[in-house]
């Protein structure tokens, strides 16, 4: 292969790979906006929607098109069945106890997974067509298409629901200054349920398109979270928009890394990045505002 | 004492303190007035090392300070107590105290983990002047017990009493008596009086007017970042300018009765 | 004297365990609690004490595994010395990483060491040529002091226990002093102990330092006890296990420290029937502790503790 389509060939899979960073950084961004907490758990959503997604078109032969929507439907009851039980009952929790109630979290929803699925990782066909498609001298899967798809889609609706929703807007005023939302009326703790709902929704989407390319097992959600949190950081924790590029251009570097220095530090990759952002500009390569949020911590 | 020129701290585009010069006489109370955000508690932040300064000069016993780390200055003899009182409720009373020794002590890690003599007699002293700066502020409470459930008002004692263990030479008080009631107010007043008489010298903030003007040797105000006027309790109460922009009942401030 | 009262009574206990408990089989359950201990015992002073999050504490432990391990396999060091060297380099190491680390602080500090543990993971599994790889090495020799083999669970025991009150003798020391005070008011407020002329970034330092490099003697003890390592055993979980044991215990006691050593781990072994669904208990745990205790298990002992331990703590240094 000419090495133009070499390089062409790694961007492509890290455009793949990278949207799903970008839609677990989404998640991760939509919750720390609501409520300042980093949810360790995201990754774990991200591996339900990929496990459910599995079961209803396996075992239950649904058709892709009924099984997806109850997947997700499936997460997000997880996402705030996790709210409502450890996260809402607190009052005023240190970061230290948060960060381990949602690791704890994290580790049971592992639990359960290898109870109900096992430890073999589980195999999910694609949506459509495996045939390769040639675009100058590279490949491209239609299952990478589908997860460039679920992205667009999922910033679409996101970006009508928290601007053109009065839901939305209220939680966007919750991100803003949760005293004064609630001091017009806003119901804080209901918002807060919504965002961790909303935000298992976008990682039950991510991990039901991304199943087909990387198979799931129980464990796979850790770095695929630790990956989608250096996406939430580079594009400046809270911003839309800088998740989405950050994490499509993480995808793309781990790519390229990993063909032309080393398949085996692949995924050190991204945590080099991530580190070298947090010590360098912990407000992100987009983010400038967010200075001001650091100081919350 | 302490000298500052031109001291200038600009945040982004907002300029929080404007080439503000003045000086601080060895013994003397120094109160420093203004309306909100008119830079008293970022001038606090900037003596102290916590936030370095855009321009400007401090010199505190003819050494320049600017730049210097806050426990650095801390150990040259510049203490502070916060506006919203910033103790730890993780040590008891005595333990914050005593904290306060810690720039005046020098005892490595060896020879506390190994209870050489040296650290173990450090220690008791530590505890020794800990007890005494608790009797002299006043407070009476069980210096072993957590300071979390004290009222406000012995809550900022205790602060009080944890930078007087500092043994400072200059002590900055960033609103002593908000929060207080008149009783407390009083007694701040004259524990602040005792302080000077002992040989500190003490700056404050303070919006409480019957305080500053009371305990003052000096009154400076400031607004929007700038000296307005400096000099005598009586000599500022007269200021025009201060009394326009300020203290007196001028169509200022009845819109903005809470100075 | 009453001051000494706890420790004397765990020399005790730890010195008539082993008569207790005849089956050797428990004995070696409880090198590994003792190998832990020195782990959390420290990292109690970084986490408790000092407030600083770190969950990348599995990678100190695996440094000094893997250094101790690969100097007296290949370079045939003495075990000693390697386990000397091991603390040196992970030392050097840890104020390397903590220097930028430690500026940051809550989410980003926990997910910067997470990310640290993970990259050094991923280091032991990728560097085949130096440490073989996932499937480790094996014929690490044994610690010996003279003629003396330290080859059997037994005489290990009495090592690492050892070694685990001499820890406890000197961080009980600090901890009632002006740097355990010192490290306490940089969990109080950061700023107000800069003010009061606490070095805090210095201090903050110093103390990851330290834990990291007790961290790297237990991963020498762990390397020359069981003669095996391999990547796994120094992975997220591990780190994750640490902190779960030091707050599980109560993580401003160092006694708490101790006691979810010996708690969680111990566990596997209580959970053996249930195979790999221990991770499903452990989670329980972590969550019930967290939610209803968050001060740990020494908090719930806190009448207890009142009544007598508190009378102790406010005797004069006798």
């Amino acid at each position: 292969m000419h090495s133009f389509s070499i390089t062409l060939q790694y961007i492509f899979t890290g455009i793949a790979v990278g949207s799903i960073y970008a839609m677990v950084a989404l998640g991760f961004n939509i919750i720390y906006n609501c409520t300042g907490i980093i949810n360790f758990a995201q990754g774990e959503f991200v591996m339900l929607g990929g496990m459910f997604m599995i079961t209803l078109t396996t075992t239950w032969k649904l058709p892709s098109l009924v099984a997806f929507p109850i997947a997700v439907a499936l997460v997000v009851l997880v996402g705030v069945g996790f709210e409502r039980i450890a996260i809402h009952p607190l009052k005023s929790p240190s970061v230290l106890v948060l960060i381990m109630i949602t690791i704890a979290g994290s580790i049971l929803i592992k639990g359960v997974a290898m109870f109900a699925w096992g430890k073999e990782p589980c195999y999910l066909p694609h949506f459509s067509s495996e045939t390769p498609i040639n675009f100058l001298g590279a490949t491209i899967l239609p299952q990478n298409l589908w997860i460039l798809g679920c992205l667009a889609a999922v910033v679409i609706v996101l970006a009508w629901f928290f601007n053109r929703t009065l839901v939305g807007k209220a939680m966007r005023a919750c991100a803003h200054n949760r005293d004064a939302a609630r001091l017009v009326g806003i119901n804080v703790k209901q918002m807060v349920t919504l965002s961790f709902a909303l935000s298992a929704a976008i990682g039950a989407v991510a991990g039901i398109v991304i199943t087909p390319i990387i198979l799931m097992d129980y464990q796979r959600g850790a770095m695929l979270a630790l990956k989608g949190f250096g996406a939430a950081i580079l594009g400046g924790l809270g911003s839309g928009p800088g998740a989405v590029v950050a994490g499509l251009l993480i995808g793309v570097l781990e790519s390229l890394g990993a063909g032309y220095i080393s398949s085996h530090y692949k995924d050190a990759i991204a945590l080099v990045v991530l580190l070298g952002v947090l010590f360098i500009r912990p407000a992100g390569l987009l983010g400038s505002a967010e200075i001001q949020r650091l100081k919350k911590f | 004492m302490l000298n500052v020129e031109g001291l200038t701290k600009e945040f982004g585009g907002v300029v929080a303190v404007n080439d503000l010069s003045f000086e601080v006489r060895e013994k003397q109370i120094k109160s420093i007035i203004g309306p909100n955000g008119a830079g008293k508690t970022t001038l606090f932040n900037l003596l102290t090392g916590l936030l370095p300064p855009s321009r400007g000069r401090i010199s505190f016993l003819d050494t320049n300070i600017c730049g210097l780390r806050p426990h650095v200055i801390a150990r040259m003899g510049v203490s502070r107590s916060f506006q919203n009182v910033e103790i730890f409720d993780n040590m008891s009373i005595l333990e914050n105290v005593m904290l306060g020794r810690h720039c005046r002590t020098s005892c490595g890690a060896v020879s506390i983990a190994l209870r050489r003599r040296k650290a173990v007699k450090e220690e008791a002293l530590i505890r020794e002047e800990a007890l005494r700066q608790i009797e002299a502020v006043g407070l009476d409470a069980d210096p072993h017990s957590s300071p979390a459930a004290l009222p406000f008002g012995k809550r900022r004692l205790v602060e009080f009493a944890r930078a007087l263990a500092t043994s400072p030479r200059l002590l900055l008080l960033d609103e002593p008596a908000s929060g207080l009631n008149m009783r407390e107010t009083e007694q701040v007043a004259q524990l602040i009086r005792k302080i000077r008489d002992s040989g500190v010298t003490v700056m404050l903030v303070e919006h409480d007017m019957s305080v500053v003007m009371e305990i003052s040797d000096d009154v400076l105000v400031m607004d929007y970042g700038t000296k307005i006027a400096e000099g005598k309790p009586r000599e500022v109460q007269k200021n025009r300018e201060v009394i326009a922009r300020y203290l007196g009942r001028s169509n200022e401030y009845a819109k903005n009765p809470k100075p | 004297m009453k001051k000494h009262v706890p420790l004397a009574l765990f020399v005790v206990i730890v010195m008539g365990l082993p008569v207790l408990l005849k089956n050797p089989y428990y004995i070696g359950a409880l090198v590994f609690v003792g190998i832990y201990s020195l782990i959390t015992i420290s990292l109690s002073l970084v986490l408790g004490y000092a407030g600083q999050i770190s969950l990348g504490h599995a990678a100190f432990y695996g440094i000094g595994a893997y250094t101790s391990g690969l100097l007296t396999t290949r370079w045939h060091v003495s075990p000693w010395f390697a386990l000397a060297c091991s603390m040196v380099i992970t030392g050097i190491l840890a104020y390397a990483i903590g220097k930028p680390v430690l500026k940051l602080r809550g989410h980003y500090l926990a997910m910067a060491t997470l990310g640290l543990g993970e990259i050094v993971y991923i280091f032991f599994n990728s560097a085949v040529d130096l440490t073989a790889g996932p499937s480790g090495f094996g014929q690490i020799p044994r610690l010996a002091i003279g003629g003396l083999v330290f080859k059997d669970d037994i005489r290990f025991y009495y090592l690492v226990w050892f070694t685990v009150a001499v820890l406890l003798a000197l961080v009980l020391n600090i901890i009632n002093s002006r740097i355990g005070r010192a490290l306490r008011s940089i969990h109080g407020s950061e700023t107000a102990a800069n003010a009061m002329g606490v070095n805090t970034a210095s201090y903050k330092i110093q103390i990851f330092v330290f834990s990291a490099v007790i961290s790297a003697v237990a991963g020498g003890y762990y390397a020359h006890f069981v003669t095996f390592i391999s990547p796994t055993t120094f992975d997220a979980n591990t780190s994750i296990l640490l902190v779960t044991m030091v707050i599980v215990g109560g993580m401003s006691n160092v006694w708490g420290a101790v006691l979810g050593a010996a708690l969680l781990g111990t566990l596997p072994e209580y959970l053996r029937r249930f195979g790999d669904y221990d991770i499903l208990v452990y989670g329980a745990i972590m969550m019930v502790i967290m939610m209803f205790a968050p001060g740990g298990l020494v908090s719930l002992a806190g009448l207890v503790k009142q009544k007598f331990v508190g009378n102790l703590s406010r005797e004069p240094a006798a």
